[in-house]
């Protein structure tokens, strides 16, 4: 989209070039000054905006205010046209991306997220002393210059605070984000610094925990609700005392929540070297510029500057963990956060511990040595080489030395001990010289539960004498799969695969796995016996527990150094 | 898809619900006056799978005895195929005769079975049962014919349909699982799996069939429906909640218009 023709008349010593953003404030172009060469961004105010009644004399003001404002956390106004409907801003421009982007793309460390917050919070400080409110702060309107500098934008619908007047907003149509909106903003009501403080917290919160404080599930109206009538969620992942002044800069309540920038920039310069330690703004990568003497000496530590000393007393706020107060600053020098491990090493054992269950499973026994006890036959084979059963028709089952007197033979077909079908034939009189036939049925459930190769015994017992057991392999005759045996065993894996990837998406996306360690390497021992038992239907290996256990322990190793190299790898991406 | 999955799947269940308890397979009365005894093309039906040619056709052997102390008369005798409650193939021949107390009575039908190629095939639970002037059922034989039919009959068609609906339906769900695609309730997220194992016992029960991989068992239809059902409820039931959300939702990310007004914290109500 190129620029209209009324922008570059009113800005003749501007080269208009291409529509480079717009939004809720208007449309932003790309230009360049035509002497100076300097590269800068236009904004122009949306025509309906500009249509309203006393719209342009309050653009006038404002403007006039934000060109005066000289911050390095604040995007320079270089010029402010007014023509016919035109309000134009010239600013200027910012080539290195938003803090949207930074953690969409790259993610942000803990030091990073409060040392960009503590640049916004300068920024916004400098803009509340010379009387404006931002009331639309959240990370697409914080630009990094290519240098790295992170600056706040889009004053567009700052309210400028003029000469002490009270900061009511009356009811009106005014603009806003729901997602990081403040209550009082909201609800229409008076709107002070703290609202900006609360915005500049709900982003602190966002890029410390990955998540908003409220549920931003259900549209824009529940979002909105929410800030007005909900407190936020306590946040997780993050030590105290960083947590407290999150959530302090997110009271609903204005009495609870800081009431100015530079407190809340204080306190939490206080709290961020607390728990990262000395030197953490440094390492964080990130410029943060003229910070105010307050912010400085709480930087230093706990020996500092009370960070709060202006600042009433509040309520406590709601956190996830102990008290937030000054006490819980730890009085001993601070350490270093130690390096996060390469993700390799886990990634490399997670493999090879897959491979090992692959190879354990497919190079598994076909059968298991079953001794010859007794002379038995069943379905007309001698036992114990492998013997096909049909288990939909009756099992032909004659044996020797049985003695003397009727006797009921029992047959039964197990797993690694696990019985899964058990049939008695009648009471069968053996002959004079000890042999019997019978015919035993299996019931009828049995067809749908054993698949491939499974352990026979067939067992009578005789009053007064210990049974007579004589194991075989039995071969089911029906295909693997229409099993449970086979197709459960499948989805059991595909189900234990599924679960481990959510938890992976959960480590991926920046939040906590909390039970990744535990359920991790018990969801790898569910996939392992999953995999092995369908590869030994489908294979018609009789199941061996010895190879189960190798391959349950193999998924748990293999899964238990997935969720870490998961774990290692979302850290070091945090981390850039 | 996924709503079209699970309209699949009830649908088979409304079936069952609603068909299952008119269904004269299953309407068998303890008192019937007459034993039969059923042989088709010469072999008797009891504990054998019976071959069904829909090019051929089907001689049908019916004997009835009757041990009672009166003249049964018999109107009729017909042949069906029952499955899950559903009756797939139907046929009824009209033969008045006899059977006098204390007696038996054999009569030798030929059915024409042609049509059956475009309504069975596979392993289908089927019964012979004679029939009164009033269409009671006056004794009856069950068995299991193997029905060489189409695969594109309403039975083979409606087995096949169920694989894939229940493919389609645990993929949807273990995928749903993968992504955090589930819902914060443990119970919706239980629901989300019931059709995968409600689908996966229609599967052991007319699928397998259709395919001749299963012989089928009347009496378990139910149970293993019913279990395999409870499974997939419980599957999901353990399925762990699906997380915080991506941040940034798109809805709530943009500066948008908002008209606001007075808060009255009294009643917590906007007032102009």
């Amino acid at each position: 989209m190129t620029a209209p023709a009324a922008m570059a008349a009113a800005l003749p010593q501007y080269t208009i070039g291409e529509k480079i953003g717009s939004g809720g404030m208007g449309v932003v172009f790309a230009g360049t000054h035509r002497s100076l060469g300097r590269q800068v961004a236009i904004k122009q105010l949306p025509a309906d905006m500009a249509d309203r009644a006393g719209v342009s004399e309050q653009f006038d003001r404002e403007a006039r205010v934000l060109a005066s404002l000289d911050h390095p956390h604040i995007v320079p106004v270089y010029d402010y046209v007014q023509s016919g409907r035109d309000n134009l801003l010239v600013m200027e421009r910012l080539d290195g991306g938003t803090v949207y982007d930074r953690v969409q793309f790259e993610g942000v460390t803990g030091e990073q997220a409060c040392a960009i917050t503590l640049a916004m919070l300068a920024g916004l400080h400098a803009a509340h002393r010379a009387g404006i409110l931002h009331l639309d702060v959240k990370p697409k309107n914080l630009l990094f210059t290519t240098q790295g500098v992170m600056k706040v934008a889009d004053f567009g619908i700052a309210q400028v605070i003029s000469e002490g007047a009270t900061l009511v907003t009356h009811g009106g149509e005014v603009l806003g984000t729901p997602a990081y909106i403040a209550p009082e903003q909201a609800m229409g009501n008076a709107l002070s610094p703290a609202a900006d403080v609360y915005s500049a917290g709900t982003v602190l919160y966002e890029l410390l925990s990955g998540e908003l404080p409220f549920d931003n599930t259900r549209g824009a109206i529940s979002m909105m609700r929410q800030h007005m009538f909900t407190d936020p969620r306590p946040i997780h992942g993050v030590p105290m005392p960083l947590a407290g002044v999150v959530m302090r800069s997110l009271a609903r309540e204005l009495p609870d929540r800081y009431r100015e920038a530079e407190s809340f920039a204080t306190d939490l310069a206080a709290a961020a070297t607390a728990v990262y330690g000395a030197g953490w703004l440094e390492r964080s990568g990130v410029p943060v510029l003229h910070l105010t003497p307050r912010v400085m000496a709480s930087l230093a530590g706990p020996s500092g500057a009370r960070a709060d000393e202006r600042t009433v007393v509040t309520a406590k706020p709601r956190v996830a963990g102990p008290d937030p107060t000054r006490a819980d600053l730890d009085p001993r020098p601070p350490q270093p956060a130690p390096p996060t491990p390469s993700a390799l090493v886990p990634k490399l054992v997670a493999v090879a511990a897959l491979i090992v269950l692959v190879a354990l499973a497919f190079l598994a026994p076909l059968k298991l040595p079953h001794a010859a006890v007794v002379n038995v036959t069943v379905g007309g084979t001698p036992t114990p080489d492998p013997i096909p059963v049909d288990l939909t028709k009756p099992i032909t089952i004659t044996g020797d030395g049985v003695g003397q007197g009727p006797v009921n033979v029992t047959l039964e077909l197990s797993a690694v001990g696990v019985p899964l079908a058990t049939a008695d034939s009648a009471a069968v009189t053996p002959d004079k010289n000890g042999h019997f036939s019978t015919d035993v049925k299996m019931p009828s459930l049995s067809r749908w539960i054993v698949g491939g190769a499974v352990t026979g015994e067939v067992r009578w017992t005789r009053p007064g004498q210990d049974p007579v057991v004589q194991s075989f392999t039995a071969l089911t005759d029906q295909a693997p799969m229409a099993s449970a045996m086979g197709a459960g065993s499948l989805l059991l894996a595909l189900f234990a695969l599924a679960y481990l990837e959510s938890g992976l998406r959960t480590v991926r996306n920046g939040h906590r796995w909390r039970s990744g360690r535990f359920g991790g390497p018990v969801l790898g021992v569910l996939f392992g016996l999953s995999f092995w038992l369908l590869i030994s239907v489908l294979n018609s290996y009789e199941p061996s527990l010895l190879v189960g256990l190798g391959c349950a322990l193999a998924g748990a190793v293999s899964a238990g150094f997935v969720v870490l190299a998961t774990e290692r790898s979302a850290r070091l991406r945090r981390r850039g | 898809m996924r709503r079209i999955i699970g309209a699949g799947v009830a649908l088979g269940v409304s079936a069952v619900l609603l068909l299952g308890p008119v269904s004269p397979a299953l309407a068998a009365n303890p008192g019937e006056p007459l034993k039969i005894a059923v042989t088709l093309n010469g072999q008797n039906i009891k504990d054998a799978t019976v071959p069904v040619d829909p090019g051929h056709p089907v001689e049908l052997a019916v004997t009835a005895i009757n041990n009672g102390s009166s003249v049964v008369r018999v109107r009729s005798i017909r042949l069906s195929g029952v499955a899950l409650a559903l009756t797939f193939f139907a046929y009824d021949t009209t033969v008045p005769f006899d059977v006098p107390a204390g007696g038996r009575a054999t009569r030798t039908l030929v059915l024409d079975l042609a049509d059956i190629d475009g309504q069975a095939i596979g392993l289908l639970p089927s019964s012979v049962e004679v029939l009164d002037s009033q269409r009671n059922v006056l004794g009856g034989a069950s068995t299991v014919t193997d029905v060489r039919g189409s695969v594109w009959s309403v039975y083979g068609v409606f087995g096949l349909a169920l694989l894939v609906l229940t493919a389609l339906a645990w993929a949807s769900a273990l995928l749903a699982l993968a992504r955090h695609r589930l819902s914060p309730n443990r119970w919706r997220r239980a629901l989300r799996f019931l059709p995968g194992g409600f689908g996966t016992g229609l599967v052991a029960v007319i699928t397998l069939s259709v395919l001749r991989l299963v012989p089928p068992v009347p009496a378990l239809e139910i149970p293993v429906v019913l279990g395999a059902a409870a499974i997939g409820l419980l599957l999901g039931y353990l399925t762990p909640h699906p997380g915080p959300r991506a941040p940034a939702n798109p809805a709530d990310d943009n500066t948008i218009s908002l008209t606001t007004r007075r808060f009255d914290a009294a009643t917590e109500g906007h007032t102009r």
